[in-house]
């Protein structure tokens, strides 16, 4: 809870079990929960309100997930979860760079999920330059 | 001498000449003077020793001699050099006496044929069968070897004595034999043989494959045989070889598409932790929802089997499909698994993927594996040729003819420029930079179509890039 409401998540993926699936683990964590099939669905609903955290999938189809941080980085320093299947280094450090707060790599599970998430969150309050990034 | 023996003597293709007991010449004629290479005018009137005095020296005067003492001498092959030329030549010829009609001896005549040519062709002959790389035999129509050159005896290692026994047939692979026999039946109607290959057993019983040319003339058969088991070695290594680079080849696209797997791996897995969590987490708070854990482990399942589904695809793909049966497959389900692998990997670098017309009904003679690599192939050129455009994307298309079925590959590439249009389907071409592409990729696809009867092509018409797969339709299995 922030100020008495429900964490609000935008929960970006293109494969839409997994959307579905982080979707319902997070609501029954107790968080709210919009859900976006690509960057650019993620971007307009960004746009729309404001949410605490974003986590985004970074391959998908219209916008991918590195287009849709440095969205997020330019507009608010709202905490960003970047999720992937692909393991390389490369595009971890990228994902920094930009300024996600963590980089999670498929497959994980869901409490880790909401553990990272409730990371994100604090580090971002107490230090909106903190970065970390785990498995 | 009557005008009728005159012109005898005259026209005969032998020399002839005649002599008294001076051996003074009365008897000249044309082919003489051909064969000595002096003419008629020379010699007629004047003496043996008079016109040739060597002949003192080399012997032929004894001839002379014993002819006039009564002796009738047949000489084969007799050295003789041109008078002209200095050359040395070759005769055979009779010498007779000629006796008045008391049987008193006056003269002598000789009949002489110039045997050079002759003898030089069959020395050429010779020196050609016995030198000959090739294997070379006379054979009759009974079935046996007549005459076989040295080239023969070497590779066959029987001893000449021991081929002339043994019906050739019998030295024939047996498994070759019946393809022999039908040969050997048009040898009996006089046709001759342009072009026929066989195995010969050689006395340690090891085999060489042959190539024979044969003809026939009555009763006897002439062949040539060219030892082939070099080139059918190498034959089967360059099969073997290509068959490696195929398979290699493969591996490469594999190992290009291998990220786009690991994602399409991984995301199912996620899933499946997620919800594993979720019921778990659902189960320690002891929250009573059937429904929801229901769902949760119905999730699992079905991504299990996603994973599943990913999994056969690779293993299909991996596997070397040149030796599978060639079977009838519906063109969609082809494509729809060689789509599978590629889905996730042509989206991760932003390509579209219009899926054309498919109809249902077609169907492609086909081994799929195979198919599905040279899809894979095409995509992969596309999309290593079409990645960083503004808007890619590749289109998937089959038409269906009367006795075939057009598979094409589209993408919005530019088409491909004229003067790469002939090197494109050759082995190592590649435009692609160092590491990335073998070059390998379409002359290896349009190997396989080539062996399903069909046929890869560029269609230069297209205004974006697009190759055309032609393939034959199922045929009716019996």
């Amino acid at each position: 809870l922030i100020n008495g409401k429900k964490v609000l998540a935008l929960v970006v993926d293109d494969d839409p079990d997994l959307l579905q699936t982080m979707g319902d683990c997070l609501k029954t964590a107790g968080y709210d929960v919009v859900l976006a099939a690509n960057g650019k669905l993620a971007q307009e609903q960004f746009d729309k309100q404001i949410v605490d955290v974003v986590i985004s999938d970074v391959r998908m189809p219209e916008m991918n997930g590195i287009e849709l941080l440095r969205h997020v980085s330019k507009t608010r320093p709202t905490p960003f979860i970047l999720i992937t299947g692909h393991t390389d280094d490369i595009e971890a450090k990228e994902a920094l760079e930009f300024g996600a707060s963590t980089f999670m790599a498929k497959p994980f599970r869901s409490d880790a999920l909401v553990s990272e998430i409730q990371r994100a969150m604090q580090f971002n309050r107490k230090n909106p330059f903190g970065i970390r990034w785990t498995r | 001498v009557s005008d009728f023996f005159q012109s005898l003597i005259d026209r005969s293709l032998d020399g002839i000449m005649a002599f008294d007991t001076r051996l003074v010449y009365t008897v000249w004629n044309h082919a003489m003077e051909e064969i000595a290479g002096v003419p008629a005018e020379k010699v007629i009137g004047k003496s043996a020793v008079e016109v040739f005095p060597h002949i003192q020296k080399t012997g032929v005067l004894v001839l002379y001699e014993r002819v006039l003492k009564g002796e009738t001498i047949s000489i084969v092959n007799q050295e003789f050099t041109y008078l002209t030329t200095k050359e040395r030549g070759y005769y055979d010829g009779n010498w007779v006496p000629i006796r008045d009609e008391e049987k008193k001896i006056v003269g002598g005549y000789a009949v002489i044929s110039d045997v050079t040519k002759r003898n030089r062709a069959v020395a050429e002959q010779k020196q050609f069968f016995d030198q000959s790389l090739d294997v070379i035999c006379v054979a009759g129509l009974d079935g046996y070897y007549k005459r076989v050159n040295p080239a023969f005896v070497n590779l066959i290692g029987y001893s000449l004595e021991e081929l002339l026994k043994i019906p050739f047939l019998e030295l024939i692979h047996p498994d070759d034999r019946a393809a022999a026999e039908e040969e050997m039946k048009k040898l009996k109607r006089g046709e001759p043989i342009e072009r026929f290959e066989c195995r010969l057993v050689c006395k340690d019983g090891s085999y060489h494959w042959l190539e024979w040319r044969t003809s026939v003339v009555g009763e006897t058969i002439y062949a040539s045989g060219r030892d082939l088991s070099e080139k059918k070695k190498m034959e089967k290594e360059v099969a073997e070889q290509r068959a490696a680079l195929v398979f290699s080849s493969k591996m490469v696209a594999l190992g290009e598409m291998a990220a786009g797997i690991a994602h399409e791996i991984n995301t199912p897995l996620a899933v499946i932790g997620m919800n594993a969590g979720h019921a778990r987490s659902m189960i320690e708070a002891d929250i009573t929802n059937p429904a929801a854990l229901l769902r949760a482990v119905e999730k699992i399942e079905s991504t299990v089997e996603r994973i599943a589904g990913v999994v056969k695809g690779l293993r299909f793909f991996a596997r070397d499909g040149s030796k599978d049966r060639f079977e009838n497959v519906s063109a969609k389900i082809v494509l729809e698994g060689a789509m599978g692998l590629c889905r996730e990997f042509l989206k991760n670098k932003g390509i579209v993927i219009l899926e054309g017309e498919i109809p249902e009904s077609a169907v492609i003679r086909c081994r799929s594996v195979q198919m599905s690599q040279v899809i894979l192939n095409l995509l992969n050129n596309s999309s290593d040729a079409i990645e960083g455009q503004a808007e890619p994307w590749v289109k998937i298309e089959v038409l269906e003819q009367e006795d075939s079925v057009l598979i094409s590959i589209t993408d919005s590439g530019p088409g491909i420029d004229l003067e790469l249009r002939s090197k494109i389907m050759q082995p190592f071409f590649t435009t692609k930079e160092v590491g990335r592409g073998t070059g390998l990729g379409l002359s290896v696809a349009r190997g396989i179509i080539q062996e399903h009867g069909g046929e890869l092509r560029l269609d230069t018409e297209c205004p974006n890039t697009r190759f055309v797969i032609e393939l034959p339709k199922e045929r009716a299995s019996n």
